[in-house]
């Protein structure tokens, strides 16, 4: 093997390495995500609890591995769905509750005023428009927090569990 | 194949493999409150400067100033000037001061910070017989309790408002002596280890966040409440500081600082002192106007320690009466977040 392809080798190999260090970050932030969209759920006080078991989630990647941790949790003795939005037409019928992961400030920006009342949205704490949102995670130094944009939720007829509002950093009236 | 090649090619599979698996952790059994306190996020330089709830921080700064020339006003003046009105003339001094800081977030609002330090003072004088003398005194100076309140930020938490209030304890001597030509004599205001006073400082800071900055302005106003023991009691002090810190990587960053102070001069007079002798037993020549920089460079190591170095420069200065002018101090610092 000449130099030229072993130096490639340990280039690429020294890549992935980081790579997946790097990605190991994110893997830990997407699974808080998942975990706080299952706890926001819990805490909705949704008008017809029956129907209440979908979470939709917009994103420009595939973020299904992250989600598995809530897709089949139990929440009034049904099982939660996750469900992948691709067109607004997907997101203005499927779900409970909307996710925007990030990238998804134009979705964001597009559909959050046409979802039907009673969506919860949920935005990422990347988008620059989070506020659009009814609750928006917020990074604060090491840790995710969220916020509470609780005009959009009277807005859209969205009650929010007191002990919800009370964990949150910061309620926006 | 050869070895180094399969030995080359296994790792190549292997780190790529790592790259392509996800650790899908399952946190839904924590509580919406534990979901928060998690350490999601490395972490950069620019968050040790916000403070979240149960924090606590240790730190350690070191700093080293030297005062090397009479002055009088905006002017330098000589040390044959100063021995025409005053039996003796300080040439210069050098302090080194290390200071303690142990810092606790009880919310993400409020702080609380206990703060001391150990001074070591060394002050050397010449006499108008032309004998040069050193004096030197060292030990714990004054303390300080200090809360500092988050009283207003904004939704992204881009501009925050924080309240500063505090208490400076005097646990600093106000009697410390040394030899001289004349004896083993009370040494003078400028080489007392405290202020003998308690103290309140109010102050109010504006920070604003940006990803990759720091901008912050902070103006404080600190004033003796009491008389010391020996009768007199330091000038008030208003200081104003402007702060920019940029972050050249999440580990690294670099800062600018511009400050202004102000002091009044000594109130009152220390009766063990003959005013005659040496313009430091003087009250009317402390205080003035000063105005500096200082630039840094701030490293975050691994488990949350951070260490810093600060150049201080004096700007400008308009001194009351006779004093040593203040010139150049370092600055080290380590921190540790728990």
């Amino acid at each position: 093997m000449n130099i030229k392809t072993m130096s490639l080798l340990i280039f690429v190999s020294v890549n992935c390495f980081f790579s997946a260090s790097l990605n190991a970050a994110d893997d830990k932030a997407f699974q808080v995500k998942a975990a706080y969209l299952f706890q926001f759920f819990r805490y909705t006080d949704w008008p017809d609890i029956a129907k209440a078991n979908t979470i939709g989630i917009v994103s420009e990647q595939n973020l299904n591995a992250y989600f598995v941790t809530i897709e089949g949790k139990l929440f009034n003795e049904q099982e939660i769905t996750i469900h992948a939005i691709t067109s607004m037409k997907d997101a203005l019928n499927c779900c409970n509750m909307v996710y925007f992961a990030p990238n998804t400030e134009e979705q964001l920006q597009q559909w959050s005023n046409k979802l039907p009342n009673g969506v919860v949205t949920v935005a990422d704490e990347s988008l620059l428009n989070g506020n659009l949102s009814m609750i928006q995670l917020n990074k604060k130094g090491t840790k995710l927090k969220f916020i509470v944009n609780a005009f959009n939720t009277k807005a859209k007829k969205v009650d929010l569990s007191s002990r919800l509002l009370r964990v949150a950093t910061m309620v926006n009236n | 194949m050869n070895n180094k090649l399969k030995l080359l090619v296994s790792l190549f599979l292997i780190s790529c493999l790592m790259t392509r698996s996800v650790n899908a952790q399952d946190f839904t059994s924590l509580s919406i409150e534990d979901l928060g306190e998690l350490d999601v996020f490395s972490g950069s330089i620019l968050d040790t400067h916000i403070h979240q709830k149960d924090d606590l921080m240790i730190a350690l700064h070191h700093t080293y100033m030297q005062m090397n020339q009479m002055r009088s006003g905006t002017n330098t003046i000589s040390t044959p000037r100063v021995l025409s009105e005053y039996m003796v003339s300080p040439i210069d001094m050098k302090m080194s001061m290390t200071m303690l800081h142990l810092m606790y977030a009880y919310s993400d609002n409020l702080t609380m910070i206990f703060a001391t330090h150990y001074m070591d003072f060394s002050m050397q004088h010449k006499t108008r017989m032309g004998m040069q003398f050193t004096t030197n005194s060292k030990g714990m100076g004054d303390s300080e309790l200090v809360l500092n309140y988050l009283f207003k930020q904004d939704s992204d938490d881009e501009n925050r408002w924080i309240m500063h209030t505090a208490l400076i304890l005097p646990t600093g001597s106000i009697d410390e002596k040394d030899m001289t030509p004349m004896g083993h004599v009370q040494l003078p205001y400028a080489m007392q280890l405290g202020t003998g006073s308690y103290q309140v400082k109010l102050g109010v800071d504006y920070t604003q966040i940006k990803e990759r900055y720091i901008i912050s302005s902070q103006i404080f106003v600190q004033s003796p409440v009491n008389d010391n023991d020996a009768g007199y009691q330091i000038g008030e002090k208003i200081l104003a500081n402007l702060n920019y810190i940029y972050s050249l990587n999440d580990q690294l960053s670099l800062n600018f600082t511009l400050g202004y102070q102000w002091q009044n001069d000594i109130s009152g007079t220390d009766k063990r002192l003959n005013p005659m002798v040496v313009p430091t037993a003087v009250n009317n020549n402390y205080g003035g106007n000063t105005l500096d920089a200082e630039v840094g460079i701030s490293w975050l190591l691994p488990k949350k320690n951070k260490i810093g170095i600060h150049y201080q420069k004096v700007l400008w200065q308009n001194v009351h009466g006779m004093q040593l002018q203040h010139d150049w101090q370092v600055n080290l610092s380590w921190e540790l977040t728990l």
